[in-house]
């Protein structure tokens, strides 16, 4: 438990003393709620013992003030936390968007954004429960059973030692609460399946409905909610027993003690103190308890933070891992690619193994595969936001990460299938590429990747707002707009995911145009869908299993007996297919 | 009162049923705490004051006090877990039945993971309620009552001293909800902002490292975040203030009572064991409404989870009966639809497509052909209009009797863990193993199935992981073959694969639809030029219709389309 704090509380330096704070007056309210009780024992002891009604009344309001005094010392240690909380919170977000900044792309290729955000929004604010409200609880807890302790032995040994008893018995059946083991593992295991179960009906609900096939899906879920409620059960009741004598020890603790007080000596001589004895055992027993159920919910919620601020921690670990290295290297010499014994994986399995090959500067290539061939990986490493597992990429003869971030973003660019908008103006959208350009060069940027057609749909042309308060545009559109930022920012070297023309079938031709614009007097590399498309470009490298396979101009290429010849047959052959061929 | 839990609390009327018995067990567990007060009350009694009663009327009045209790408490873990985990099944099976009879477009809508967790997380937190909280929480309501009759009842001043600022605290924790609802509301609005605000980053996080905008929207965010904390703390801090004053308005109770009583004892108003007794009851109180306090937090949690379970239960399922529908032609006349109100995507669309005949849609994208296959097969109900199936309105048909005529192959497949054979069968339960092989030669699967390790008997990992797009769309194919509707619908199923997959594809397409009446999309212009019928669809209507020879010389945009279909194929770089 100290664990998670220390852990948590790393992440809050600037806030440290808050921790103080808390847990200092947090006792200080137990130490007054604790000396309510041993003021309401002398009280009763002024009531019942002495029969001084007039004095008793002095105690009544010390008992006052303190617990008004305790609640309100508890509520500002508590603010105090909040404070703490609320600002590792803050904390724990701002590490992640600094992660998010710096892992590379590999991350991202691997976990969803909506994943990424999910993790990061509710472990974060969970974390934050643990510290506002737990911190002072666990103050509070670990202080008060002592304190109660003090008083039972300051009434008197007897009821020191009765309380010691009870807090034992009570101790001993929490530790007996955990349930048994075997039980514990197969109702676990039953929650596993009952999950995986879940996710897999509520995926194939469709698939299920339209084939009719309900019966036998359900059949799975069934067994496995019915199984966890089962197991749920089985362990529920393995704690019943401790759990119940628990409870009966503190509600009934009067009934237990009453009998055995007959059996102390010279119990009817001493009468009124015995009375106030067994009074106060009740009362302090009962604030035992709750106390101690308290450790319990305690240990229960730190347990639940710790495993937030592990995943937490886990992702940005994932994150740091992959974290990009820059160097300091401004300017190439040439720009000439080199992939150099490269391999490169997203799990254990390499998706490239050892690929060496060079691209020289200023020619086209095109990257042609099956799907699942590594030539979209190949192209993605380009861009130099990737770290290889092995090997190196050069350009102009230097490693990519001996350059710096600026010089890497200033001559590389891509414009892969899935060009992502910003929330605002289509403007917004082309200008972000180079901050330096005038009005003048962006719309040059616009028109020239063709995007004149675009505009014209709307009514505010470029500075149309993008989004939710705004317009979608189509796949196809939305590539076009990556291409005028690519045209404006006007990088050396370019990589680019050719209009595949499932994307947007209309707007095809339109991409290849702006495609083309784009590729003028520039290093291209393109990973092609349309083999029709590639013939003219200077070279052709297949891609097989994560390797190059062959490469040459298509002239070479079809020229011989080779994979890509195939690939082009095949083409042919599926460009031509009819539906109803023989009718 | 069963009424009430089924709508509070979201539970099967079964389960409230038998909460109702925990809340009555818990209600005899409050009040059997009481007896031992009263027991150590006659001690003092004794002791004190000298009434003197045998050892033995003590001993077996213990006794039957402890052994009741215990009793209650068994009775209350029985009642209270076995309804629990009754219910937590109950519920979960009513929830995966009710999502099984809501139409399809419900799944387009919500999030897969959401409707897990609902199955999962929110019935777990209803659970964890219902053996925890829910008893406890509504047995103090009964029980109360009773206690500040009983004690206002014996006398006025001391009972009004004990359950007053009880009842003063609690309207203050009512009121203080409010007003944190109040100011929350500020809060949560920067809280979705700063979630929508993440998402962003996360989503364009390409883009934003490579236009070198990390550093500046770093800064953006990092002030979002310091913002949102301040927000935070300001509203805690105004309803930390009610709830202050509520607690310490508690804490009077006990302290009334005793400087109330001392002065009453004074005045000789009352004895001791009287003023004893109501300090012991006033402990009690303080000590069931903390736990309670503990109770109703847990409950206000539980009110978003409920309030998706009940979004589930109430969402509208699809009407329709069981009827066999004879013939296939599918009529469309003047239908229209749309997903949100403001932006209709269909504007009356009218046309036939003949039994054993294949009609194409082709249009530009967004023009509305996807949203017609949609509503063809009822994965969304049109608005206005009809669409009739062998002379039948589909709305009036049950989608099981709809799906008994229809096979749809999407371009993303949804496969299963568990066996190659399985997962074809699912095309018809009672087909033999030699009539899914049989299915799956037709369908092209045969080669890469027999590369798997067990063949058939493959387990394929969860959601078919193990297999690639190609081999995935060919088993999806395989249940259509094994399924032999007269009526198939293809959507764009080949517009993710590479060439040597879609060629397999294309191998096994035309035998699947021989004498089918099929309706189809498909990117590839010139692969539905065959068709008996094309329909253009253009901006949510239809443009023309008729073969392809005809609409070359009758429609603009097809004219159009074909044009930059050529252009596109003769390209080069």
């Amino acid at each position: 438990m100290f664990k998670v704090y220390k852990k948590l509380l790393a992440y809050v330096p600037e806030k440290k003393y808050m921790i103080s704070i808390s847990v200092f007056l947090s006792i200080a309210s137990t130490f007054a709620i604790a000396g309510a009780y041993y003021y309401l024992y002398l009280f009763f002891e002024r009531l019942i013992v002495v029969g001084d009604y007039t004095g008793s009344a002095f105690y009544a309001w010390v008992i006052f003030s303190l617990l008004i005094g305790g609640t309100t010392v508890y509520f500002i240690g508590t603010l105090a936390s909040h404070v703490l909380g609320f600002r590792l919170e803050t904390n724990l977000r701002k590490r992640g968007i600094e992660g998010l900044s710096e892992a590379s792309f590999r991350f991202f290729d691997l976990n969803s954004s909506g994943r990424i955000r999910k993790i990061i929004d509710d472990n974060a604010s969970q974390t934050h429960t643990i510290v506002a409200h737990l911190l002072p609880d666990i103050a509070n807890a670990l202080v008060k059973p002592f304190l109660l302790l003090i008083i039972g032995f300051a009434v008197s040994l007897r009821v020191g030692i009765g309380l010691t008893i009870l807090t034992v018995a009570a101790i001993l059946l929490y530790a007996g609460m955990s349930g048994e083991t075997q039980f514990m593992k197969r109702y676990q295991q039953a929650l596993e399946r009952l999950s995986a179960e879940s996710v897999e009906y509520v995926r194939g609900i469709q698939v299920v409905k339209i084939f009719n096939a309900d019966a036998r899906s359900f059949k799975a879920l069934h067994e496995a909610i019915h199984d966890y409620a089962k197991f749920a059960l089985n362990y529920s009741m393995s704690c019943k027993v401790p759990w119940v004598l628990l409870q009966w020890a503190m509600f009934a603790v009067a009934a237990i003690l009453v009998p055995f007080i007959f059996l102390l000596p010279g119990v009817f001589m001493h009468g009124p103190e015995t009375a106030v004895e067994l009074l106060m055992l009740m009362l302090l027993s009962g604030v035992m308890f709750s106390t101690i159920m308290k450790v319990m919910y305690v240990v229960m919620y730190s347990f639940n933070g710790a495993m937030a601020v592990d995943k937490l921690e886990e992702m940005y670990e994932e994150m740091h891992k992959d974290t990009l290295r820059h160097g300091t290297r401004e300017d190439f010499a040439n720009y000439d690619v080199e992939f150099d014994h490269v391999t490169f994986g997203y799990g254990e399995k390499p998706v490239l193994d050892d690929v060496s090959f060079t691209l020289r500067q200023n020619r086209s290539y095109a990257l042609v595969g099956a799907s699942g061939s590594g030539k979209s990986t190949i192209a993605k490493l380009i861009s130099g936001f990737y770290r290889v597992d092995d090997g190196e990429i050069r350009i102009g003869g230097f490693p990519l990460e001996e350059y710096s971030e600026k010089a890497v973003l200033e001559n590389i660019a891509f414009v892969f299938q899935d060009v992502k908008l910003f929330k605002t103006s289509l403007y917004e959208n082309v200008a972000l590429a180079d901050r330096n350009a005038g009005r003048e060069k962006v719309m040059e940027a616009f028109r020239r990747a063709g995007c004149d057609s675009i505009l014209d749909k709307f009514k505010d042309r470029e500075n149309t707002l993008i989004g939710s308060k705004g317009v979608y545009l189509s796949g196809g559109e939305k590539q076009r707009i990556g291409i005028a930022r690519a045209i404006l920012k006007d990088a050396r070297i370019i990589i680019m995911d050719e209009a595949s023309a499932a994307v947007d079938p209309e707007n095809e031709h339109e991409l290849q145009k702006a495609f083309a614009e784009l590729m003028k007097d520039k290093t291209v590399i393109m990973i092609a869908h349309r083999l029709t498309s590639v013939r003219n470009v200077d070279e052709i490298l297949v891609i097989g299993d994560g390797r190059v396979i062959e490469r040459g101009s298509d002239r070479e290429l079809m020229a011989e007996d080779s994979r890509y010849r195939f690939f082009q047959d095949l083409y042919a052959q599926a460009n031509d297919w009819r539906v109803r061929e023989h009718a | 009162m069963r009424k009430w839990l089924e709508r509070r609390f979201a539970l099967t009327p079964q389960g409230a049923a038998e909460t109702m018995r925990a809340i009555l067990a818990s209600f005899l567990v409050s009040l059997s705490t009481y007896p031992p007060a009263c027991l150590l009350l006659l001690v003092i009694d004794d002791f004190v004051f000298g009434r003197h009663r045998s050892v033995s009327f003590y001993i077996v009045l213990s006794v039957v006090i402890l052994i009741v209790i215990l009793l209650l408490l068994f009775l209350e873990y029985d009642c209270m877990y076995n309804a629990t985990y009754r219910e937590s099944a109950n519920l979960r099976t009513e929830i995966a039945d009710r999502l099984n009879k809501l139409p399809l477009s419900y799944f387009s809508k919500h999030d897969t993971s959401d409707l897990t967790q609902t199955i999962m997380a929110d019935v777990d937190a209803i659970e964890h309620a219902m053996s925890h909280s829910i008893p406890k929480f509504v047995a103090f309501f009964f029980y109360f009552p009773i206690l500040a009759v009983m004690l206002i009842g014996y006398d006025y001043k001391l009972g009004l001293a004990v359950i007053l600022p009880i009842v003063l605290g609690y309207s203050l924790i009512a009121l203080s909800k409010k007003v944190q609802i109040r100011m929350n509301r500020k809060y949560y609005l920067q809280l979705r902002e700063n979630s929508e605000s993440f998402q962003e980053a996360i989503e364009n996080a390409q883009e934003i490292r490579s236009f070198g905008l990390s550093g500046p929207l770093r800064t953006k965010l990092d002030a979002q975040m310091e913002e949102s904390e301040k927000l935070h703390l300001i509203s805690e801090i105004t309803s930390a203030v009610p709830l202050l004053s509520a607690n310490i308005v508690m804490q009077l109770s006990l302290a009334l009572v005793i400087l109330l009583g001392v002065n009453m004892l004074m005045s000789g108003g009352i004895s001791v064991l009287v003023l004893t007794a109501y300090i012991i009851a006033a402990l009690k109180i303080k000590e069931a409404v903390e736990t309670i306090s503990e109770n109703v937090s847990e409950l206000y949690y539980l009110d978003a989870r409920i309030e998706r379970i009940n979004a589930i239960r109430n969402a509208p399922v699809q009407a329709g009966e069981d009827a066999g529908i004879s013939g296939c032609d599918i009529r469309l006349k003047d239908v229209t639809f749309s997903y949100n109100e403001d932006s209709p995507v269909l504007r009356g669309v009218t046309f036939d497509a003949a039994q054993d005949q294949v009609t194409a849609l082709v249009g530009v994208s967004g023009c509305g052909k996807t949203s017609i296959l949609r509503i063809i097969s009822r994965l969304y109900d049109y608005d206005g209009g009809s669409v009739t199936i062998g002379g039948k309105d589909i709305k009036g048909i049950s989608t099981s009797s709809l799906f008994e005529k229809i096979s749809i192959v999407f371009q993303d497949v949804t496969l299963f863990n568990t066996s190659v054979m399985e997962n074809i069968r699912l095309g018809s339960r009672d087909a033999t193993d030699e009539q899914v092989r049989e299915a799956a030669r037709l369908a092209n699967c045969e080669e890469f199935v027999s590369r798997l390790p067990e063949g058939y008997d493959t387990k394929i990992g969860e959601n078919g992981i193990t297999l690639s797009g190609g081999e995935r769309q060919r088993l999806s194919i395989a249940r259509a073959f094994l399924k032999d509707a007269p009526i198939i619908i293809l959507d764009e199923i080949a517009a993710a694969l590479d060439v040597e997959n879609e060629n397999k594809i294309q191998d096994s397409l035309n035998q699947l639809i021989a004498g089918k009446t099929v309706i189809i999309i498909s990117h590839r212009l010139k692969s539905i030029e065959n068709a008996d019928q094309i329909v253009v669809i253009s901006e949510g209507k239809v443009d023309a219709a008729g073969a392809h020879e005809e609409l070359l010389g009758t429609s603009h945009v097809y004219q159009n389309l074909v044009k930059n279909a050529a252009l596109a194929e003769k390209f080069m770089y």
